[in-house]
């Protein structure tokens, strides 16, 4: 980017996932080295080969939202808001900048589809006539990023992004842009998805679930865990911060994406998209691959994607001594739309606290590289800066670079 | 702030319920508009039951059979209308060349059709036959991400969802792509494809116009679409894409590319509104400042609006246009394509082709079924006896969505 871009800081997060409700019960949870990958309680499992998902059990809507509202938002949005609720009490934004000057841009790739879901049922069953306002099918992904700028009044730029599993990374790639260009003085941004019966039965389908909790880049790995959540980052200007005196975890320093350009849902055999997006991102953020500590990784715990990402990131970054690579999805599960967000603030994290977090349910590390795969619990380090990797079907590949405010 | 890249449009592409590139503009032009009676499916015993569906398009042309198999009809219209954006475009990149190339897509709902039939199996007969070989074609990303695959780009790949203006977001994404130095060249633009489900809801919610009044009361039976008409009463759903070929200036000018336009710029803003309708007149989306550093803003001749003849957003855009332009560009002549082409997810890329068009042929596609212009909308409309403009410096591509968000884009000559 041009050396006259303003640097971009994080001065709000929050989230709402299976590790936790809260940006430091997450924390808390990644460094532990927790799983919260169970058995899916959200509808019936029968007839699926898997059963297990890191399902959010505290899913109540926020107790001060209006009853209309209530009554409307879809579980993905719940989620949006609350992860909102918190990144924006903490970064105090709302009181300091207007509301025009504020963007939303969310990933997402089901949206309110769980609803839909039941919608059409009644209607297949022959219960209910109308499809009416509510029955989702008809209500867009947009729909989160509308619900949070109605509920905290937000009325700069607002969309939604769905690359697939690499949609809120795209998303944070987004509003570095726009604050890059000046656009506005402030983003809400992140991703958020719910569990639904589409997806599951798609990647159950696909073979692609894993039975156990998924063990991303293990010799065993058996296919991927679902996961749901959201995760919401407050990003500005980095003068823009420090005049209001706010707390800035880190920074978003560049963010680079790719098509493979091959197929629909295999990786690139010699993962070119991979290699493009990181090789993208760093040039973007100005840096050489010596300068990552960090990489977290997409690691779904799919045979293929494990191996293809393992070899890409050796390309890209050696075998470095210093590098860590990990994966959060045996602790989150893959939570598709929100992954890219859920998995930057867990790199924000690291970061911000000095510690890598562990590849959970890894025990027989597999790479053609010696790559350090972090099994075995978190462990403190100074980071310098992290890479977070996203990539999603259509063979999209997102990499986002972050370090120190 | 510091000057950026200059971003042309050399190339445009569509698959459209009036036909491909040139048929669409000779019928838009011609006040011609592509509804048909609903027969494809069952729209109800009562109106309304006509849509804008896209005709004249034969997916084979553009894509080879082994990869048409695995593709839904909706990444058939995109992947289709891409080729022929290049091939508009006189763009035939090499290996190296397309590893830069970015994609952008805007849609509301994309592949439709397999998501419901996806779903229906699911629910009809229990996951374990659910069907493995559509639920890739289901995220909303597969139309780019078959787009990428099909004329082998690896440049940045996005897909848009801000309902009804996608297209227009789509394009404003790519225009930020070029400008922030992610790529030079982007295929950008949008559309969505009409489903049984989608149409039921849209009539259900009560958005679909049920036919023109008759004297005495009643209606025709016979939809019809009459943006910023005094007696409107819905929208038309119609389908399609329409990709544009983005390049910066200088890379086009290398090659020897002729430009229909510049894509000045654009501003995005958003106001309250409930999530399933457009806002109120009241509201006023912060725009004008943004888009009062753009360059020929101030020359402004022609406004291609969403209006898409529902009560509610035609008095929208009409307040929220007078504002905006009142005393800026007071003479510019205002038009919409929803009358031709229906209302859609990523209908407005339909709307900034139509303004690129304008600016090269110095034209100005009519409303042509307005007959009673609505006597609260103080803006010059593009009547099918409105004298053509003088000339064509700038057009401004309005978009509003259910749910508030606004947007505009700003063309000029390049």
């Amino acid at each position: 980017m041009q050396a006259s871009a303003p640097q971009v800081v994080v001065t709000g997060l929050g989230t709402v996932n299976a590790l936790g409700s809260s940006v430091a019960e997450f924390a808390a949870a990644l460094r532990a080295g927790t799983s919260a990958i169970g058995p899916v309680t959200l509808f019936d499992t029968k007839g699926y080969r898997a059963r297990i998902a890191a399902q959010v059990h505290d899913d109540d809507a926020p107790a001060t939202l209006p009853r209309a509202l209530r009554r409307r938002s879809s579980r993905s949005d719940v989620f949006a808001l609350r992860a909102t609720a918190e990144a924006l009490a903490e970064s105090g934004i709302t009181d300091a900048v207007a509301p025009d000057r504020i963007g939303v841009v969310l990933g997402g790739t089901t949206g309110g589809m769980l609803r839909a879901e039941e919608c059409l049922r009644a209607r297949i069953e022959g219960r209910s006539a109308r499809y009416g306002a509510d029955p989702i099918i008809g209500a867009p992904i947009s729909v989160s990023a509308d619900v949070v700028a109605d509920v905290f009044d937000l009325r700069g730029p607002r969309l939604a992004l769905s690359t697939a599993c690499s949609s809120s990374g795209n998303a944070l790639g987004t509003a570095l842009d726009w604050l890059r260009l000046g656009r506005v003085d402030a983003v809400v941004t992140g991703g958020t998805e719910s569990l639904c019966r589409m997806t599951f039965a798609g990647f159950n389908a696909l073979h692609a679930l894993s039975l156990e909790p998924c063990r991303p880049f293990d010799r065993r790995r058996a296919g991927l865990s679902l996961g749901e959540g959201a995760a919401i980052l407050v990003v500005e200007s980095a003068t823009h911060a420090a005049r209001r005196g706010a707390r800035a975890h880190a920074a978003l320093v560049g963010w680079g994406n790719s098509a493979d350009a091959h197929h629909l849902t295999a990786p690139h055999p010699q993962g070119t998209g991979a290699i493009l997006a990181m090789t993208r991102a760093l040039a973007n953020a100005g840096l050489q691959p010596a300068d990552i500590d960090y990489i977290n990784a997409h690691g779904t715990g799919t045979p293929l994607n494990d191996a293809v990402e393992a070899a890409a990131i050796g390309i890209v970054f050696g075998e470095a001594p210093h590098l860590a690579v990990s994966s959060t999805k045996g602790a989150v599960g893959h939570t598709l739309g929100a992954a890219g967000a859920i998995e930057a603030l867990a790199t924000i994290l690291a970061l911000r606290d000095g510690f890598v977090p562990p590849t959970v349910n890894l025990e027989e590390p597999e790479s053609e590289w010696a790559l350090d795969l972090v099994p075995g619990g978190s462990r403190d380090a100074t980071l310098r800066y992290a890479l977070s990797n996203s990539y999603g079907f259509g063979g999209n590949n997102t990499s986002v670079v972050l370090g120190h405010a | 702030m510091r000057e950026l890249a200059r971003v042309v449009v050399t190339g445009i592409g569509m698959v459209s319920p009036l036909g491909p590139l040139p048929r669409f503009w000779h019928r838009v032009r011609a006040g011609e508009h592509g509804f048909v009676p609903i027969d494809w499916f069952d729209p109800g015993p009562t109106p309304p039951g006509t849509a804008a569906r896209v005709r004249d398009w034969q997916p084979k042309d553009h894509i080879k059979p082994t990869s048409l198999r695995r593709m839904d009809r909706f990444s058939q219209m995109a992947v289709s209308a891409c080729r022929m954006a290049l091939d508009d475009g006189a763009l035939a990149p090499s290996a190296t060349e397309a590893d830069a190339i970015g994609v952008v897509i805007g849609c509301a709902y994309g592949n439709l059709l397999e998501t419901e039939t996806f779903l229906g199996g699911l629910i009809a007969k229990g996951p374990a036959l659910a069907n493995p070989m559509i639920f890739p074609n289901l995220v909303l990303n597969a139309a780019a991400g078959y787009v990428a695959i099909e004329l082998g780009l690896r440049g940045p790949n996005s897909t848009v969802c801000r309902n009804e203006i996608s297209g227009e977001a789509a394009l404003a994404v790519a225009y930020d792509t070029i400008v922030c130095g992610h790529a030079d060249v982007v295929l950008a633009g949008g559309g969505d494809e009409l489903s049984p489900v989608l149409f039921h809801v849209n009539k259900d919610l009560g958005v679909l116009s049920p036919g023109r009044r008759r004297r005495g009361g009643g209606a025709s039976g016979r939809e019809w679409s009459s943006p910023f008409d005094r007696d409107r009463n819905g929208m038309v759903m119609g389908e399609g894409v329409a990709m544009l070929l983005l390049e910066r200036a200088e890379h086009a000018r290398a090659r020897g590319a002729t430009p229909y336009a510049e894509l000045v710029g654009h501003a995005m803003r958003s106001v309250a509104a409930p999530t399933h309708l457009w806002p109120r007149p009241a509201a006023v989306p912060a725009i004008a400042d943004e888009l009062r550093r753009l360059r020929a803003a101030d020359a402004i001749d022609v406004i291609v609006s969403c209006a898409n003849s529902t009560r509610d957003l035609d008095a929208f855009e009409a307040t929220h246009l007078a504002a905006l332009l009142g005393e800026r560009a007071p003479g510019a002549l205002v038009t919409s394509v929803k009358g031709a082409i229906g209302e859609f997810g990523g209908a407005g890329a339909f709307s900034v082709a139509a303004a690129a068009l304008a600016l090269r042929d110095r034209a100005v596609p009519p409303l042509a079924m307005l007959r009673r212009p609505d006597p609260a909308c103080a803006l010059r409309l593009a009547t099918t006896d409105a004298p053509p403009p003088a000339r064509v410096r700038a057009a401004l591509v309005s978009g509003t969505a259910r749910g508030g968000a606004c947007t505009a884009l700003l063309l000029a000559q390049p």
